[in-house]
Order: structure tokens, then C-alpha cells, then sequence
């Protein structure tokens, strides 16, 4: 499987058995999900209308949205390595399981959200409040990233078992 | 030493006692801690940004800062007060306080004076709060 291989490469070894490498590299995930947690709330925000009020939609969306991707290119690169180096174990770890399902939910989220509803972004750009189905996926986008980021948290407390 | 009976003081009451020895309470806390962090955190990322009014943002941001601030406060005095000892004895845990002093009074300057050097400088106070609390589990 997979996994399986991941978790005898020499590098996911070496890593599993270092003292430091381990902890400094989960740091770094906490600190990527942070940026990418903080910028996407504060667009669904926007889009809720609860901040940034004067400023345009799509302003805010090009302000914050670039570095969301930096955000999630610093996650897959540390967060890799992460579950190579306890593969076998982590794929059958609910916690991870849910976090996994819970990010691809995420993800949908966003391109449903880009695809449809923010193709209309002109017409409610400067409003106040955004259409009904903009709304809905701003509160499911920071619901699901909260979710995200407990479930990310409960991944340590099944591993421990 | 006085910050001993303090200290003994806190582990007997009945709070302590309950977090202490429930299986999940200090977990529960610690993914709210996180919470907060994305929170907070975010708000000062969000800030040091480029093509951002740092004025604009830094008032506009106020609300999400506070919440993520608050939910950081209330969990982790609550973490903190479940293994009295066990914090006040940990280096970490002291770096972490020196050093969330230093971010609150830079942060306070930032939102009555909004400049990007003060944005970027609790920004970089703020990631140093947050690696100290990283390292208190591995002292």
C-alpha cells in the first residue's frame, strides 16, 4: 500500500527516529494552518459582511487569498513528511481519518464557491451583505476549518492509544 | 516561599481538581487554545500583508483579534491552573509569559498607532508566544 511504502523510506525513518525534526516540522504545520485559517476567515468575514465593510469583496479576496496558497503549500510540504513518517499508524487513526475527509470537504467548498456564487461577485461587491448562497458557504468554510483544526488536535489524543 | 502556598492553593480547589482529573477537559481546551491562535494569529499575518491599508485592516481586524485573544486567555488560564506546578516550573512556559507581556503592549501601541514596522514586530512577538507554548511540551 501506499502508506506502507511511505513509511520505510529512509527519509520518513529518519525522520520518525529524530529528536527535534519531528516537533520543529509540526510547528511549522500549526503555524501554515494558522495563515491558512486566518486569511480564509477573515474573506467569509467579509463576505458575511461582519467586516471590512467598505472595502469591495474582491479586494480583500486578492489582498488575502495569494498567500492562503503559500499557507497551503507550507502545510502539504511539512505535513507530508509528518504522515510518512507515521503512515501506518496514522491511516487507521480516526482523528486523521476525519481531518483528511473534513479538508477535501473544505476544498469543494471553496471551488463550489468560486465556481458558482463568485462568479456573480460584481453585482454584490461593495454591498453590505452578500447573497444567501455566498453566506452559506462563508459559515461552511469556517465551520469546516474549525473542525479542521480541532480534528487536527484530536489526531494526538488517538495516536496516544 | 509564598508562590509555593499559591501555588498548592490552586491545585486543592475544586476547578483544578475537576480539569486535572477529567480524560478530556485539557484536551478540549487545548483545541479551543488553537482556535484562538488561528485567530489571533491570523489577524497579525493579515496585517504585515502587502497590497493591505494597515490602518483600514488593524481596526477592522480588532473584533476577530479580540475574540481569538480572549479564547486564548480563558483556555489557557484554565490549562494552566489544571497543572499549577507543572507551568510555573516550566522555562518555556516563563519565556511565555515574558513574552506575551512584550506582545500585548506592542500590540496595543500597533492598534493606537497602525504602522507596518509595528505589524511586523507583533507579528514576529506573537510567533515567538506561539513556539514558546509549543516548546512547554517538550521541557
Amino acid at each position: 500500500m501506499a502508506w506502507e511504502w511511505l513509511y520505510e523510506q529512509p527519509w520518513a525513518a529518519a525522520l520518525r527516529e529524530s529528536e527535534n525534526a519531528y516537533p520543529l516540522i509540526e510547528t511549522a504545520h500549526v503555524l501554515s494552518i494558522v495563515v491558512i485559517v486566518g486569511t480564509v476567515v477573515a474573506v467569509d468575514l467579509r463576505v458575511l459582511g461582519l467586516i471590512l465593510k467598505t472595502e469591495p469583496v474582491t479586494r480583500i479576496a486578492k489582498a488575502l487569498l495569494p498567500t492562503t496558497w503559500y499557507g497551503f503549500l507550507i502545510m502539504l510540504l511539512t505535513g507530508v513528511p509528518l504522515f510518512a513518517a507515521q503512515a501506518t499508524q496514522l491511516y487507521s487513526n480516526p482523528a486523521f481519518r476525519l481531518k483528511i475527509l473534513l479538508l477535501a470537504l473544505a476544498g469543494c467548498n471553496a471551488l463550489l464557491f468560486h465556481q458558482t456564487t463568485y462568479r456573480t461577485v460584481t453585482d454584490w461587491d461593495y454591498a453590505n451583505t452578500a447573497p444567501l448562497s455566498a453566506r452559506a458557504f462563508a459559515v461552511s468554510s469556517i465551520a469546516l476549518w474549525s473542525a479542521i483544526i480541532v480534528s487536527g488536535r484530536l489526531i494526538a489524543v488517538f495516536h496516544a492509544r | 516561599m509564598p508562590a509555593d502556598s499559591l501555588l498548592h492553593w490552586i491545585e486543592q480547589t475544586s476547578l483544578s481538581t475537576t480539569l486535572r482529573q477529567s480524560d478530556w477537559a485539557v484536551m478540549a481546551l487545548e483545541a479551543v487554545h488553537l482556535l484562538g491562535l488561528a485567530l489571533l494569529g491570523g489577524a497579525a499575518v493579515i496585517s504585515t500583508l502587502r497590497h493591505v491599508n494597515v490602518r483600514t485592516f488593524v481596526r477592522e481586524l480588532r473584533p476577530v483579534a479580540l475574540t481569538g485573544f480572549a479564547l486564548l486567555v480563558l483556555s489557557g488560564s484554565l490549562i494552566a491552573l489544571s497543572m499549577p506546578y507543572k507551568y510555573y516550573n516550566n522555562t518555556a512556559f516563563q519565556w511565555k509569559m515574558v513574552l506575551l507581556l512584550c506582545s500585548v503592549i506592542v500590540t496595543l501601541r500597533l492598534a493606537s498607532k497602525p504602522s507596518r514596522i509595528l505589524a511586523l514586530l507583533s507579528l514576529i512577538l506573537w510567533l515567538s508566544v506561539g513556539f514558546s507554548g509549543r516548546l512547554i511540551g517538550f521541557l
